[in-house]
Formats: C-alpha cells, structure tokens, sequence
C-alpha cells in the first residue's frame, strides 16, 4: 500500500457557538482520489482549509506530505488548491490569471501546455468575467496545478456547472489520478463520488458517518436490490405471496424487494411456472446515494427523538 | 520579496486598464473638476463674508465710511484695534483680506486731496474678491456724494499673498489632495472587499505570496496612480488657466504621504466592514465630508464656527493646506508643518490598516 500522504488524528474546529468539525480521524494515501461527502454545513470546507492550512484547528493533529500544518509555507508549495466557489480576477484574460498564480511559485509548470490540458488554450485571451461557468471552473483547476502539486485539493469542483461541463472536470479528475496525483474532492454528488473515489468518508454535523470505498460504504449500508416487474397485475402478485411475503402491488407493477440468500431467478421461475404475463423486469441496485439519504435522513430522526426526550 | 510583488503589480495595471470606472473616477473627473471649477470660480461669488478693518483715522469721515460698509449687509465689519500689528492678525487669523483706513483719511478729503484705502487681500480668495468688490463700490458711492465727481477715494490693493496668483493657484493643489484621497480611498476599499466576496484573498493564500508582498504591491500602484492624476492635473492647469503653482521636494513628499494615509484608511475602512455595499457606503461616508469640509471648494474660514472645527479633524485638511502652502504661497514651514501631520497620521492608520487586513479566516 502507498505510503499515507495526509494523516488527520483527532482533528477539531469549534466557532463561538458552533462545532463546524468535532473529532475527525482519517487518512489518504499517494495517489488515491479520496472524497469527502456530506450535505450542506457539514463541516467538509471547514476540514479541507485546515488541510490546507488557512484554518487553523482547535485540536488535533494533521500532517500534510510528513509535515506539520504549522510549516504552511513548505507544504503550500507541494499542494495545489480550488477553492469552493473559485472566482479569478474578473478582468484578467484566462491566461494572465494562470500566469498570476504560475508567478506566485519559485517552480512552475509550462502555461501553455497547461492550458492545452485544460482544454483552454483556444480562449486563452478571453477575460474570465465573459467565460461560462465551466470555462471558470477550468481555469480554477488550471490555477491549482501551476505548481505540479503532489496533493490537489477541489472543494466541490462540479457545484453548478452542467452535466457535460461536470463531465469535463471528472475526467480531468481521472487524468490527475493516471498522473499519480493525490486528489482530495468535496462535493454533494453521490454519482460523481462513487464513479471516480478510490474511499470516501461522509461527514454529517461535523462527524464523520461512514467510510470505506463505494463498494464496501453500498455492501454494507446499501438496502437489498428491488425488483420491479412491470405489468404482472394481480396474479403475478399471487403467484410471488408465497415466496415473497414483501412482495407488493404499485398499480399494475410489483415491487419485490431481493433480500440476502435469495436470486432474483426465482422470481422470474415462478412467474413462468403459473404463465403470468408481465413486460419487463428492472432490477434496482442501492446507490451511494440511497445510502447518504438514509445514513443522513437516519441521524436526522435520530435527532428529532432525542429532542422529544 | 522576490517578483511576486511585481507579479500582483503587473496584474493591477492590467485590471485597471481595463476598468472604465476605476479609469474615470482617477483620472478624468479631477480633469472635469478643474474645467468646470476654473471656470465658475474665475468669477465672484456672494454673501457676507467677515472682514477685518483697521480704523487708523477714527475721523467722522472714516466713521462715515464704516457705516455705509456696514449698511451694505454684504459684509461683516470686525473691527481690529488701531494698535494692532496686521501682519500678524492675518497670519493668526488666517486672514484672506484686511482693511486699513489710514491716518488722515478724513483730513485729507475735507482739504480735497484724493485718499487711498489701503486693502490687503488675497486674490486667489473668493471671499477676498468679495470683500474687495464690496469696498470698491462702498468707495465709489462716496465718491459720486463728493462734488467733483473724481474719484478722490481709491482702494489700493496690497497683497497678502504672491501677486501673480490665480484662482487656478489656489483651486489646483486642493483637487490634487481631492483626487488622492477619494482615489486611494475607494480603490483600496472596493478591491479589497471584492477580493474577499469572490474568495480570491482565499486563493491567494494557498500560494506562496505573503500578505506584506501584496500590501506592497498595492502601495506602490497607488503612489504610481498618484503622481500620474498629479501630472495630469498639472498639465491641464498650465495648459488651459494660468497657472503659477510651483513643484518642489516638499510638495512631492506630501503626495508620498498623503497616498499612504488614505490607502491605510482604505484597508481600515475594508478591514473594519466586509460587506461589499456596506463598505462602499462607509467610504463615501468617509470621501463626502472630507471633500467639501477641507477647503476645497469652500473655504474653511468662510464656513460657521462648528463646522470650522470638524475641518480642523479632518487629514484631507493638512494635504490641501500644506499642497497650498508648498505650491502656492511658498510657506515652507507651513507646509513642512502639515507633512508632519499627514505622515504622522499616515503612520497611524498604517498600524491600524495592517492590523485589520486579515487574510486568515478564524
Ligand atoms: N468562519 C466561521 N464562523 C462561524 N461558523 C462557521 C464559519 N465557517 C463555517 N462555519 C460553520 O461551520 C459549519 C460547517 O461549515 P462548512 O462550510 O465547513 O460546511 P460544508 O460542509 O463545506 O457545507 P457546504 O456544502 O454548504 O459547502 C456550518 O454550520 C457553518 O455555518
Ligand atoms: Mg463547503
């Protein structure tokens, strides 16, 4: 296994009233693309500026490439930053606001074949007020690799672009993993985080809830897989009763939940055995997304009984 | 400091190139300012203005004469005592005009001689003009009472100030101070308060660029953007009015120190109040009063005793009083006097500025 290029142990952040981060403990090693998932406020902004050493924490530990937090100004020239909500100067042309950020480093990459790889090198005289959002979004990425970082931190890189712009920016996320870079993501897409994670922690009210890469996080919170056979009616439903006591009746569907130890073959040998017609069968595997709804939904009930006490 | 300072610098020129408004609120308005201004204010303006006036003769003549003056309501007759040294009452007072009626005024014109009023001024004043203009035809109607028709009294002007001076002279370092000021304070605020809504002081951060590199980056702009607006203003001033200004070290050095007053209280100002329109209106909150209580278009001694005093608190006072004093009257102590003020005060909003620029998010 690679070696752990960030450690968090014990990681706090408390505001007057408000803990925005309360205990954290994880790590991230080379070259994986670890994302930190939950709803708004959560605290994942919170997290990633103190990794990134423009907050400063109320506890805990965290070592950024073997260094300290407190050594900011070695660790900034290693990492690389979009911050959420990136905006660049308006009035500069997508090429001087890289070469602004390219001049801030003793080392830096070549612009021009930055800006090829961000797909920016036909606009690069345009002024970042008059690009469309995912054009700014690309230029913030280009911004945060001008240092060839080893560690490239995107707090929700995707939030309001559109799906082919979205598009974009994963597949530059893919790129960034081939390279062998370390690549921290934030975001509240569940589908953007299952497809490009190598592990995911989400966080809620400043805990974290859940970890694991997608496949173990949908193994082990993710709910059976549901069959919907549709147009069975009636006596598709009697025929699946028996074997099948959840099985219920959505207008002229059935809806068969698939629990642990059973196939979904079963379903379709008993249909034919008593000749039900139907015209399909969709089957419906959980989502990260199912998971996040109910793990956050659950901690929401949760609250609301502890309140009723 | 490496180039990163100059990095940030090469990026401001080009953001300010390219910002219409940041280009006419800096370098055309004090243009339209000195057109508009030079040309209503070569004229004379109105109401009453106090005017000092020393009575050396006491006859019932002069008497005569300091009722009619009196009776005008056009101006405010103080009256200075015969022993009195007018050189100093002038320079104590602040004074832009001073009238002397001389030892045997009343003699003189019962024997039929022609007298001479003796008035001192400062021809660069609107509110000396005034006076004068109110003397003159006080002398005049005096002079039509007396049979003969000549005119026998006649106001002798002596100046208080440099003779050759213009309205221009007096108006111009006054639009110099203005500029700076209103220039430096709303650039700093503005930038400041957009780069931190749009998170780009967040990005800057993440980078290697020191908060002292961007600060000097920003100071050096400003002193740049200064002397530029300075240029230009005194080209248009030599160009189009008869401008008798001069420039020296001491009048360099109050730009010097006028712009890093007013880009400290801009960072003060921003640092103090992160909302982008609350800031802005804080600024002008700050710019307004400033720009018309320092004695630029109104003079302070011409203003009611209360709002003399707010002047008195203003900084925007000491630039334009030692730009006067340096371009104008050739006063180096005075001026030397102000730039010690506005350095002083320089260095005090540049410890508060710094304090509450914070980059840092808690
Ligand atoms: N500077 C601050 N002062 C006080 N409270 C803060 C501050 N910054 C964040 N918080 C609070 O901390 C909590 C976590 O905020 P944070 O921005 O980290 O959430 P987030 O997970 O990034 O949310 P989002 O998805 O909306 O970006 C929120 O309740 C927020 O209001
Ligand atoms: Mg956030």
């Amino acid at each position: 296994m690679a070696e752990a290029v960030i450690e968090v142990e014990g990681l706090r952040k408390q505001y007057d009233n408000i803990v925005a981060v309360d205990g954290i403990d994880f790590s991230v090693r080379r070259g994986q693309v670890f994302s930190l998932l939950g709803p708004n406020g959560a605290g994942k902004t919170t997290t990633v500026e103190m990794l990134e050493c423009l907050r400063p924490p109320s506890a805990g530990r965290v070592s950024i490439l073997g260094l300290d937090i407190s050594q900011g100004r070695r660790i900034k020239d290693r990492i690389g930053v979009l911050p959420q909500g990136f905006n660049a100067f308006a009035l500069l042309t997508v090429r001087e606001n890289v070469e602004y950020f390219a001049g801030m480093f003793d080392a830096a990459v070549d612009v021009d074949e930055l800006l090829r790889w961000v797909k920016l090198d036909g606009r690069q005289n345009e002024l970042f007020k008059n690009l469309s959002g995912g054009m700014k979004q690309r230029v913030g990425i280009a911004t945060s690799l001008v240092n060839d970082p080893e560690i490239v931190f995107l707090d929700e890189p995707t939030t309001g672009l559109d799906p082919s712009a979205r598009r974009d920016v994963w597949r530059m996320i893919g790129n960034l993993r081939d390279q062998g870079k370390t690549v921290f993501l934030t975001t509240h897409y569940m589908e953007e985080a299952e497809m490009l994670s190598d592990y995911i922690c989400i966080m809620n009210h400043g805990r974290i809830i859940c970890r694991g890469t997608p496949r173990e996080i949908i193994l082990e919170h993710g709910g059976s897989p549901v069959a919907f056979v549709r147009g069975a009616g009636e006596k598709g439903l009697r025929l699946l009763q028996k074997a099948f006591p959840d099985a219920a009746l959505v207008e002229d569907d059935l809806k068969v939940t698939v629990h642990n130890g059973r196939r979904v073959s079963e379903i379709l040998n008993l249909l034919d055995a008593g000749e039900a017609h139907y015209d399909e069968i969709v089957i419906k595997k959980s989502t990260l997304e199912d998971v996040f709804l109910r793990l956050t939904g659950e901690e929401l009930m949760k609250e609301g009984e502890e309140d009723e006490e | 400091m490496r180039s990163r300072a100059l990095v940030d610098l090469k990026a401001t020129v080009l953001e300010f190139k390219r910002s219409p408004s940041a280009v006419f609120w800096t370098l055309a308005f004090p243009i339209l300012l000195i057109l508009i201004f030079g040309a209503i204010f070569s004229g004379n303006g109105a109401g009453a203005y106090i005017l000092y006036v020393q009575d050396l003769d006491g006859s019932p003549q002069s008497e005569q004469f300091l009722e009619i003056l009196n009776g005008t309501g056009q101006v405010e007759v103080m009256m200075a005592g015969a022993d009195e040294d007018p050189e100093k009452l002038i320079s104590d007072k602040g004074l832009s005009s001073f009238l002397i009626i001389p030892a045997g005024f009343g003699q003189n014109l019962s024997a039929g001689e022609n007298v001479t009023l003796d008035f001192r001024w400062d021809s660069g004043s609107q509110v000396a003009i005034t006076n004068y203009n109110v003397v003159k035809s006080v002398a005049d109607s005096m002079n039509l009472a007396v049979q003969g028709a000549d005119e026998r009294i006649s106001v002798g002007t002596g100046s208080i100030v440099d003779d050759r001076l213009t309205f221009i002279d007096f108006f111009l370092p006054g639009v110099l101070a203005l500029t700076i000021m209103y220039s430096t304070i709303n650039y700093m605020v503005l930038t400041i308060t957009q780069y931190k809504s749009q998170g780009l002081f967040r990005k800057m951060m993440t980078t290697p660029l020191r908060r002292s590199e961007w600060l000097a980056s920003r100071i050096i702009w400003q002193i740049i953007l200064s002397f530029i607006s300075v240029a230009i203003i005194i080209s248009i001033g030599s160009l189009l009015f008869d401008l008798n200004a001069t420039i020296n070290i001491v009048m360099v050095l109050l730009i010097l120190a006028g712009t890093a007053l007013f880009t400290s209280m801009g960072m003060a100002i921003a640092g103090l109040i992160s909302d982008e329109e609350r800031a802005d209106a804080a600024a002008g909150a700050v710019v307004f009063p400033m720009m018309f209580l320092s004695g630029i278009f109104f003079q302070v001694e011409a203003m009611p005793g209360f709002l003399q005093t707010v002047a008195m608190a203003l900084p925007l006072t000491y630039l334009v009083d030692g730009l006067r004093d340096a371009m104008v009257y050739g006063n180096m102590a005075g001026a030397v006097f102000n730039l010690a003020v506005v350095t002083g005060l320089a260095a005090v909003f540049a410890v508060l500025g710094t304090m509450l620029t914070r980059w840092k998010q808690e």
